[in-house]
């Protein structure tokens, strides 16, 4: 299915979020945004970064760049696929940032990260089976009653599946957001990434994502490192988005439409100009789109 | 619900992560296609998880780091990793857990460990303390230091207005308070040395010890800078009352009984104003 130009209309009335091309906020650039303020159409924040720093230089000017920008929030820590408990009070904050920011959307990873007190600071890939997804859809309308919100679920990057999981990520991920009214904040990076390291087909893994589910992007830079047997690419946001990812990009605006999308550069993170240039480069792209 | 799909998995893999047994997580993983087996993207995931966990670490305990040469401090935090009881997920929880255990580190059986680690504390030849003391007081000062930092701030009054509050009639029922993190602490260790060498990265030397204790008072200035800074005992007894409960009359009496005049414990309290440390007056 291709997203017409007539569907934007449709898009602007059914989505009350942020719109257009956001930059992701973290300790690398926090005083260059803080100084400059460029202009930006969303900045992405984590919301572990109100816990982990309550107070602070770097909480001072997140407190500051929340009320200059509209925002959304991108958690790491809420750890889905784990088997402890959901961590209410951070539910609870999310819930409370929300309600301050009405086009704020508050989204986190299809992964687990945790168990119990143990936090292993990494997205884990989960076993993706019919009961996994039993727990998982109880999880995520959890999350959601608990904030008020529909969440939006990132796919993540991987580099080991599992020999018992029955069902293939992609599809997962579908009966997930279908069974729970969750969408997708689909990051095209993690999906060619993993197409190329598990040797698949990145548009065809695209077009097989539930259109409708789509309501935000994210792209990154990925680097490409040498392993015993080939290969492999790790998705360390340290570098300017690859030409194929901006190509299934450009796929994937023309599928599921032009939502919100961030650029994330979290790992040797130049100087704020450098990142304003890629972020040029999604509205150039979007541009092409929209003429 | 519960799936014990999930449970058994990640089991597996905190077991694994503590040095236990791999063999279901490496009969079941596919890795993908550039890594030659499920051991080498296991490992990848391990030491990742190890890394990034132990990673703030090393920028929280700079002293520490400095005290016994980047090697040691390395081995100190394997030896954490695998003894922690659990991997919190802010940095701040994780720091005071890793100086918990330098208490107890007396009680390791890791004698190995213990030797290198008191063999790379440098102490002045005539020097008899315990390089243990002095391991401990360096984690204390670098995780106070964060804490300072880290703390959220009670100042909403900028040291001009303090001061005209200070002048105001009614000021004697005023209560001063201090800055959220501030800590004050005695050290037969020179805090302010210590400090000064780590944050200008000198050559490792002979730390400086006292022969007796001094005070000292950590805490975040307006410019978010933290300071580490040596104050009289009469200071320190005045601002250990500085907690939004006693009022300036009480501690013109304080001061009072270190001798002080009421003048000149105005003017001690108008200085400490001025030095961003009594940041708040109570009413």
């Amino acid at each position: 299915m291709a997203f017409s130009k007539n569907s934007i209309h449709e898009v602007e009335k059914s989505s009350p979020i942020c719109r257009g091309i956001g930059l992701n906020l973290c300790h690398e650039n926090a005083n260059e945004l803080w100084e400059q303020r460029p202009p930006l159409d969303f900045l992405q924040v984590h919301p572990e970064h109100l816990i982990q720093e309550p107070g602070g230089p770097y909480h001072q000017k997140l407190i500051d760049l929340i009320s200059h920008y509209q925002v959304t929030f991108h958690g790491f820590g809420l750890s889905l696929g784990s088997v402890a408990p959901l961590d209410k009070s951070y539910l609870e904050l999310v819930k409370e940032l929300l309600a301050n920011h009405h086009k704020a959307f508050f989204s986190d990873h299809l992964s687990w990260s945790s168990l119990t007190h143990h936090h292993f600071h990494d997205l884990l890939p989960i076993v993706c089976t019919e009961e996994s997804l039993e727990y998982l859809v109880e999880r995520v309308l959890l999350v959601q009653e608990t904030i008020g919100a529909p969440l939006h679920l990132e796919n993540i990057s991987n580099y080991m599946r599992f020999k018992n999981s029955t069902i293939d990520e992609i599809s997962f991920l579908n009966q997930l957001t279908e069974r729970t009214g969750a969408f997708v904040l689909l990051d095209i990076n993690n999906l060619w990434a993993n197409s190329m390291n598990f040797g698949e087909d990145p548009a065809a893994s695209l077009l097989r994502v539930r259109a409708n589910s789509v309501r935000s992007y994210h792209l990154a830079g990925c680097s490409r490192e040498k392993h015993k047997a080939g290969d492999v690419w790790i998705d360390y946001h340290a570098e300017a988005v690859h030409p194929e990812v901006w190509d299934l990009y450009n796929l994937a605006v023309q599928t599921f439409g032009p939502w919100p999308t961030l650029l994330e550069w979290e790992n040797d993170v130049p100087p704020l100009n450098i990142t304003l240039k890629e972020v040029e480069k999604v509205s150039s792209h979007l541009q092409k789109f929209l003429n | 619900m519960k799936s014990i799909e999930l449970l058994h998995l990640q089991q597996q893999f905190l077991n694994a992560l503590h040095g236990g047994n791999q063999s279901w997580l490496l009969n079941n993983i596919v890795p993908a296609k550039g890594f030659a087996d499920a051991a080498e993207v296991l490992d990848i995931y391990l030491s990742r998880a190890q890394s990034r966990t132990l990673d703030p670490l090393h920028n929280i305990f700079q002293s520490l780091r400095w005290l016994v040469g980047e090697d040691i401090f390395n081995q100190l935090l394997s030896h954490f990793y695998a003894e922690a009881p659990g991997e919190p997920l802010a940095p701040q929880s994780l720091a005071a857990e890793f100086a918990g255990l330098l208490f107890t580190l007396e009680l390791s059986k890791n004698n190995n460990l213990k030797e290198e680690l008191f063999n790379a504390v440098l102490q002045p030849a005539e020097a008899t303390f315990n390089p243990l003391h002095i391991i401990i007081a360096s984690a204390l000062l670098d995780w106070e230091c964060s804490r300072a930092l880290l703390a959220p701030r009670r100042r909403l009054l900028c040291q001009e207005e303090l001061q005209r509050l200070l002048l105001h009639r009614s000021h004697l029922w005023a209560r001063p308070r201090l800055e959220r993190g501030t800590i004050i602490c005695s050290s037969l260790i020179n805090l302010v040395a210590l400090r000064e060498v780590t944050k200008q990265k000198a050559p490792r030397q002979a730390v400086k010890t006292l022969d007796k204790p001094q005070k000292y008072i950590i805490f975040a200035n307006s410019i978010q800078n933290v300071c580490v800074e040596s104050i009289s005992d009469t200071t320190a007894q005045l601002l250990q009352n500085c907690d939004g409960t006693h009022t300036i009359a009480s501690l013109l009496q304080e001061g009072f009984t270190h001798g002080l005049k009421h003048s000149e414990t105005i003017s001690l309290i108008s200085h400490l104003v001025n030095q961003d440390i009594i940041v708040d007056f109570q009413r």
